[in-house]
């Protein structure tokens, strides 16, 4: 694998979260993530609402600023880049939104959106900028004839999302995070969406966050998969043996919750107990124990470290050998 | 959901033609604009110059609508007045948008401290009562158009800007904003490119009422005397009529009529602006 | 066949838009027997909740309204043309009703307890009202039921809301529950648990049950039988193992194969082109613009419904052998 070009070191992310009149209790959004993203590699981050997914993307591109723990580009630190080496970052860290509706100014015309970053970024204007957003409008499959003057109402969501994908790659990114770029599209669109980001991916050689609730999402395009359960990664390691053979039972109940066009799978039923913690009120120990149908005492009592094991994986769970 | 295509054209110009009310309201404030940029050819004589023929009542050969007590023609009066009502409403009301809008947006923005002190002094002159301090300003500096104007937009700015700061508000961290920071976008660009275009709305409303608004403060600073003494105005007509109603009903009437109509105009301009701007009332039928 | 819970001819909805009728639904059967769990599924836009609108007649936007079509209920009582007080009297009473956002059907200002509550009373519920919520939210397996009482909507998670508007929708034991995507706003652990809790109280009450997706996945974990819908007509049913083992409909086939699945990575799929406006759907078979192996009859004939086996499915093309695969050439 190439060296990161983008990486968590130790991240970790609270908030304080009103929780009456006058109390306020911290809220981990995350806790001691790291994680490294190298050229030409997809990594899938899944896990439910409230698992950090979102705010650890946004940490990655620098939206927002982590309470402890560093995020680096290049090796270099984010909290030290400061006039060129920041606007140097924030061009080559890009984002696609989840929902295409609300990532795009409804009262801008798509090559105004396409055209963002190349104004902004690359000082381009006049007919440079004209031909610049017809090629990435041609290269999303939107023939820039018919599209170029469309406001976003006038799309279909998967029209919407090519353009925000245009934008996202119009400033030759090295990262992409991508939230959800899926989960608001119809399941006959969602293989174009993917099918798109895949190629500019490759022939880009893109480092490639894609963050997903779907596993089936993460299955068809990512390299390596990282689980993240309350703020903490539980797992990870490459797609296909993750998502076959899971080592946390977190992952497992994940994979047993998701549904599968057959009839004839048996399901077991009572697979995922419960449903997720508040992030305000996490478990002791292992954060996922209430949840786990193999928890012992020691889960209650002991925070399991994430542990790497020889088939190129990581995991936290105590009891992951035996299982 | 139906993901229904939207109708071929849907623009606020059709939006507004569906309204009957907005129609009517447009037509009158198009024949006041008309008339008021026209008044050297549709006034009959000079609205100052008076003559013998004092308090003619309407339809008197050669004064239409009569004559006040000077024996000054009341049509061309009107006329000439409809000039300097419209240009303080139009003209106070959109420097209130102006200062509101910069105002309300960097507030909006930047937020914390700057945002607090901001609307301490929107709330400020919100509370002062608008006639009295009117009143008092003009009997400080003196009575011309160009106070009248300034006080009317001081007096009008807050409630502009609290509108643009609430929604700057809600749009600063939307993703379609954190897409244009991402896209290297200055602060002034994004607030100007991307955050106001979409909270025009509230803008467009509420400057027409400020339009009324100031058409009717103007009139009532006439209507004490403390207009510009320079000028003919609906309200310093109304202001001579006072010690006339008994005698003279058309030197009252005409000009109450004219200002009437224009503030309601302009009041129901606003709100037919406002439901075709609604985005939940846009494709009602 | 025992008589259909729900049988539903030639259901026909038009939205009037821009002084023009434009038909959403366009002559949709289907029937539910007692205690069936069937799945309706298509693409956005292509008329699944007004088709589920249509059943009670209640619409969320006064542009659209019942064009045609007869809807029996249970006993042979038609419910197309029943006079709003005698419509709202079978809602909420006999066929309950739950959508995807639960937040728009809550009202935040009110424990939940109480708009249970308030649903039993409507209906003039004859026994004790409280034993029934605290009966009903433990059903739903609402954790704490006598404290859930009283929380308001924002106290619970995402999923117990959903549990919270099943209970509401339950609260009068009726026959038929017409469930509009309720797990798409859900994670998939929660998604697994409601529809748990669905099949089990399927199992358990005996009502018939119509569940509105998009996901087929959904439908294979649940439902004894599906409708396929595209652009406002049903193009297959079948049974769900059949309909999985064997589609017949180039559409069905084409949504089975896009359906990402987490235990396998396969090619990514995707049917060409989208779902037409319905302000102006193509001629003779709606889908023919999307279809590989549309012919020249495809674009001047509407091909009709036609039973076999255990389904029925409207294509020209069903029984050629090349139908089966219709998606194997085309790696698009």
């Amino acid at each position: 694998m190439n060296a990161s070009v983008i990486a968590a070191h130790d991240l970790q992310h609270v908030f304080a979260m009103r929780t009456g009149l006058f109390a306020r209790r911290p809220l981990y959004a995350l806790d001691g993530v790291s994680l490294d993203l190298g050229r030409n590699e997809t990594i899938a981050l899944v896990g439910e609402s409230g698992s950090g997914k979102t705010t650890l993307g946004r940490l990655l591109v620098g939206l927002q600023t982590p309470s402890r723990g560093q995020v680096t580009y290049r090796g270099q630190d984010l909290a030290a880049l400061r006039g060129e080496a920041w606007r140097a970052f924030r061009r080559a860290a890009q984002v696609v939104f989840q929902d295409p509706a609300a990532s795009l100014n409804p009262r801008r015309s798509v090559a105004s959106a396409v055209a963002t970053g190349l104004e902004g970024h690359l000082g381009l204007r006049g007919t440079a900028l004209y031909t610049r957003v017809d090629e990435l409008l041609e290269n999303v499959g939107m023939p820039p004839a018919q599209y170029r003057d469309r406001l976003p109402h006038e799309l279909s969501g998967g029209q919407r999302q090519r353009v925000a994908i245009a934008r996202a790659i119009a400033v030759d990114p090295e990262v992409l995070i991508a939230d959800e770029p899926v989960s608001a599209l119809d399941v006959s669109v969602r293989a174009h969406i993917l099918r798109l980001l895949q190629r500019l991916q490759h022939e880009r050689g893109l480092a490639c966050l894609l963050i997903t609730h779907d596993l089936g999402v993460a299955r068809a395009i990512a390299d390596r998969v990282v689980v993240l359960y309350l703020g903490r990664i539980v797992e990870q390691g490459p797609a296909e043996t993750l998502l076959d053979r899971p080592r946390h039972p977190y992952t497992r109940s994940l994979l047993d919750a998701s549904p599968r066009p057959d009839p004839a799978r048996a399901r077991e039923p009572q697979a995922p107990r419960g449903e997720i913690p508040s992030a305000v009120n996490r478990p002791t120990g292992c954060h996922f124990h209430p949840r786990c149908p193999h928890a012992v005492d020691r889960c209650r009592e002991e925070t399991p470290n994430l542990r790497s094991f020889d088939d190129g994986r990581l995991a936290a769970c105590h009891r992951a050998e035996e299982l | 959901m139906t993901g229904l295509a939207l109708a071929p054209r849907n623009t606020l110009w059709s939006r507004l033609r569906r309204r009957p009310g907005a129609t009517l309201a447009m037509a009158a404030i198009a024949i006041s604009v008309l008339v008021a940029i026209a008044a050297p050819l549709l006034a009959l004589r000079d609205p100052f110059s008076g003559s013998a023929a004092s308090l003619l009542p309407p339809l008197s050969p050669g004064h239409p609508l009569g004559t006040d007590h000077l024996g000054r023609d009341l049509w061309s009066q009107l006329v000439y007045g409809a000039r300097v009502s419209l240009a303080v409403g139009i003209l106070a009301a959109a420097s209130a948008v102006l200062i509101g809008t910069a105002i309300g947006a960097i507030a909006g923005y930047v937020g914390g401290v700057l945002d607090n002190a901001l609307m301490r002094l929107a709330e400020f002159f919100q509370t002062l009562p608008r006639f009295v301090l009117a009143i008092v300003t003009i009997a400080f500096f003196g009575s011309s158009v160009l106070h009248v104007i300034i006080v009317i937009a001081i007096l009008s700015w807050p409630q502009t800007a609290r509108l643009v700061r609430a929604g700057v508000i809600t749009l600063r961290s939307a993703a379609f904003v954190e897409a244009a920071r991402l896209g290297g976008k200055s602060d002034t660009a994004i607030v100007v490119r991307e955050i106001l275009p979409n909270v025009i709305a509230p803008i467009v409303v509420t400057g027409s009422l400020d339009v009324a608004a100031a058409i009717l403060l103007e009139a009532g600073l006439g209507f004490f005397g403390l207009g510009d003494p320079n000028l003919v105005s609906w309200g310093g007509m109304l202001n001579q009529a006072q010690q006339y109603l008994r005698q003279a009903w058309w030197m009252s009437v005409f000009p109450g009529l004219a200002i009437t109509v224009v503030v309601l105009a302009f009041n129901l301009l606003g709100d037919a602006l406002n439901d075709a701007l609604n985005p939940r009332l846009r494709d009602a039928p | 066949m025992t008589e259909p819970l729900l049988d539903v001819r030639d259901l026909r909805v038009s939205l009037r838009r821009s002084g023009r009728e434009v038909s959403v639904v366009d002559g949709v059967s289907l029937a539910i027997a007692p205690g069936e769990f069937v799945g309706l599924v298509g693409e956005s836009g292509c008329g699944k909740s007004m088709t589920a609108f249509g059943l009670v007649n209640l619409f969320p936007t006064p542009a659209a309204h019942l064009a045609g079509g007869t809807v029996t209920f249970h006993g042979g009582r038609r419910l197309d043309g029943l006079p709003p007080a005698a419509m709202r009297r079978i809602r909420g009473a006999e066929i309950g009703m739950v959508f995807q956002d639960p937040n728009t059907y809550l009202d935040p200002l009110l424990p939940i307890g109480h708009q249970i509550a308030e649903a039993l009373r409507e209906h003039d519920f004859a026994g004790d009202v409280d034993a029934r919520v605290l009966e009903l939210l433990t059903l739903m397996e609402i954790p704490d039921p006598a404290l859930a009482v009283r929380r308001f909507p924002h106290e619970l998670s995402g999923g117990q809301r959903q549990r919270a508007l099943i209970a509401a929708a339950l609260a009068m034991n009726p026959k038929l529950l017409i469930a509009d995507e309720p797990t798409t706003a859900l994670d998939v652990t929660i998604q697994a648990a409601i529809l748990d809790l669905l099949r089990r109280l399927r199992r358990q009450l005996g009502i018939g049950v119509l569940l509105i997706t998009h996901d087929l996945g959904v439908i294979a974990e649940t439902c004894d039988r599906v409708y396929v819908m595209y652009a406002g007509r049903i193009v297959e049913s079948n049974t769900t193992a059949s309909l999985f083992a064997t589609p017949r409909h180039p559409y069905s086939q084409g949504l089975i194969k896009a359906t990402l699945r987490p235990d396998r990575r396969e090619a990514l799929f995707s049917i060409p082109g989208q779902v037409p406006s319905p302000d102006s759907p193509p001629a003779g078979c709606r889908f023919h613009p999307r279809c590989p192996i549309a012919i020249a009859k495809c674009m001047g004939q509407s091909p009709e419904l036609v039973s076999y086996d255990s389904g029925s499915v409207a294509c020209h093309r069903a029984h050629d052998p090349a139908a089966r695969t219709t998606w194997s050439a085309s790696a698009a």
